[in-house]
């Protein structure tokens, strides 16, 4: 018998998209593997402060489902881990996969943070926005799943301090990253997006000017436990007076060669603006824009709300941003708004309302064709739309394309009721050509190798 | 020899061999931890004389207020040190008892 571990689906990517088609797959009696490469599942909505429209803490959402996922008995997580291909073998799916080491063994360790503590060496923390702190030897975040820590190699001066500190002998200095295979009926692309660039447009300061900030900081900046407890300028730490906005960053812009527009910006600017007016009562937060895409339900009345709340629009070009002797942010625009009048206005933060790239080359590692936005290619995008270009391999959030949680999530629950449908098909198949050569051949549900979460 | 002193000289050599592997690497990180240790140490004596802000912090020490900055969001995380009001547009910061004159 085969040692490659088999299942119904194969869900790559943990964010909210792959937690739901997870979920809703394994609701239905299908074995799921769910392999996540960063060292949590989550994706980036964990890291959110809180959510449009309704303003419900982003993570009060998103721990239920992971610990779902976790805890569902027909899932399997691999975390850490990434999928490096997939391919097609007979009439199902095989994955390569990397799992990277962690320096901890899994099993034994009981997520005491000891390790963290005792570790003396103090890096940039990227899940707070590099704004920061974490130690070599880490759990990523308070409700990291699995609460399992790992040692940033990169950064380990190897003083041994965690390995003494360990109460259970977990810490494996010597662990090596493992490659290996998983066979699937079918698999849910959620592979989710990353940033547009901060530094794409010189005239916005090449990422160089410190407090010019990308969204997903100041969602850090805004989370309860975010790197400095409160909304403070990077460069000083300054209470910031004035918080401005730069629409369509990295969206709607030929020469970034992102000429769609990224849905999500309008509105999470929008929510970020009132929650400043929330934590900075007495601040001036001016929203600078050409149009405002309130596209979803509920949401031309939160934008309304913002405007009622005395947040600032200003209809206008956003031409260059410069930084001041006194590290505020002079913001140099168009007024479409006033005849095109050319207005300069300084504000202690600028932040850049960055848009959605493909998070993972999905060309590259599934074969699966992209659309001309770099996006999934949806072939049926009325009828089917998580259909991709190869049949067994569905879409879900994202990775399709920019969008909202609430579509996102929609869109997930389709991708698992598509792919339950294609396994169904795939088993009856399998049963028909069984009962026609009486030969004994299982299911693809049925012979599949147990394995450790 | 003990169980424990085996365990010790366990570590030891495996530490010595992942060194041998790795030098390089460890020995970037090594200058980069005991850098950032040394001016941890400034901004300690620094904020043991009393609450501080942080371009206040980043003129004692001669730091790129930034840097200063990081250091207290480290810091605070690792409950070394607390908020302790305002100056004008400023937080205050001061070390977490058992912090105080430590270092
Ligand atoms: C600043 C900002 C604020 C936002 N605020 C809101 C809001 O308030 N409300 C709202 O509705 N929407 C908001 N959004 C949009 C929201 O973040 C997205 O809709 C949501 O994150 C999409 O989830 P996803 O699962 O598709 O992608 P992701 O969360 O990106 O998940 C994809 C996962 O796949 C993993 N992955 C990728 N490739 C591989 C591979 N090869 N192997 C293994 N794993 C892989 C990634 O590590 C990642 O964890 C905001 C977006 C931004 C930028
Ligand atoms: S590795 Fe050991 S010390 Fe670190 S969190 Fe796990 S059990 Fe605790």
């Amino acid at each position: 018998m085969s040692e490659t571990p088999r299942f119904d689906a194969l869900v790559i990517g943990a964010g909210i998209a792959g937690l739901q088609a997870a979920v809703d797959l394994a609701d239905q009696g299908f074995k799921v593997a769910i392999v996540e490469r960063d060292p949590s599942i989550g994706g980036a909505m964990i890291a959110l402060s809180k959510v449009f429209p309704t303003l419900d803490c982003a993570s009060c959402i998103t721990t239920p489902k992971m610990a779902a996922v976790a805890r569902h008995p027909n899932i399997t997580t691999f975390t850490y881990t990434e999928v490096l291909s997939v391919g097609r073998a007979g009439d199902r799916f095989v994955a390569s996969v990397l799992s990277k080491p962690r320096y901890v063994d899994e099993e034994a360790c009981i997520g005491c943070r000891k390790c963290e503590y005792a570790c003396p060496v103090e890096v940039v923390d990227e899940f707070d926005g590099r704004l920061g702190a974490r130690r070599a030897a880490y759990i990523p975040f308070t409700t990291a799943i699995p609460q399992t820590a790992l040692i940033d190699a990169d950064n380990c001066t190897l003083c041994g301090a965690c390995v003494r500190a360990c109460p259970t002998d977990a810490v494996v200095l010597d662990q090596r990253p493992r490659e290996w295979q998983l066979e699937a009926t079918a698999v849910v692309a959620a592979t989710g997006w990353k940033l547009t660039p901060v530094g794409a447009k010189p005239q916005y300061g090449g990422g160089e000017i410190t407090n010019v900030l990308e969204p997903t900081q100041m969602e850090r900046l805004l989370a309860p436990h975010g790197p400095y407890g409160r909304v403070i300028r990077p460069s000083d730490g300054k209470i910031p007076e004035s918080v401005a906005y730069v629409q369509c960053a990295g969206s709607r812009d030929q020469t970034l060669g992102v000429s769609y527009c990224s849905r999500v910006c309008c509105m999470y600017a929008i929510k970020q603006a009132m929650l400043l007016s929330g934590s900075l009562p007495i601040a001036d937060i001016t929203i600078y824009y050409m149009d405002i895409r309130a596209f979803g339900k509920g949401y031309e009345e939160f934008y309304r709300s913002a405007q009622a709340m005395g947040i600032e629009f200003v209809k206008g070009k956003v031409a260059r941003l410069t930084e001041n002797d006194d590290q505020s942010v002079t913001v140099r625009v168009e007024r479409l708004d006033q005849f095109g009048q050319v207005e300069e206005r300084r504000h202690d933060l600028v932040v850049l309302s960055l848009g959605m790239l493909p998070g993972e080359d999905v060309r590259q590692r599934f074969d699966l064709e992209v659309a001309e936005d770099g996006f999934v290619m949806t072939p049926q995008p009325k009828d089917a739309p998580c259909r991709t270009t190869v049949d067994g391999i569905f879409v879900a959030g994202t990775a399709s394309g920019p969008k909202d949680i609430v579509d996102t999530i929609v869109e997930a629950g389709a991708a698992a009721t598509e792919a339950s449908l294609y396994i169904s098909k795939m088993i009856a198949a399998a049963e028909t050509a069984t009962a026609a050569s009486s030969a004994d051949v299982t299911s693809p549900a049925a012979d599949r190798v147990e394995v450790k979460v | 020899m003990s169980p424990a002193a085996d365990s010790r000289q366990e570590l030891k050599e495996l530490l010595k061999r992942l060194r041998a592997e790795r030098p390089t690497i460890v020995e970037a990180a090594t200058t980069r931890s005991n850098a950032q240790r040394a001016t941890r140490r400034v901004i300690k004596i620094e904020l043991a004389k009393g609450p501080a802000t942080v371009p206040a912090l980043a003129s004692a020490c001669s730091l790129p207020s930034a840097d200063a900055l990081w250091h207290i969001a480290a810091m605070r995380k690792y409950g070394e040190l607390v908020e302790n009001g305002q100056d004008g547009d400023y937080c205050l910061y001061r070390l977490t008892p058992n912090d105080e004159g430590s270092d």
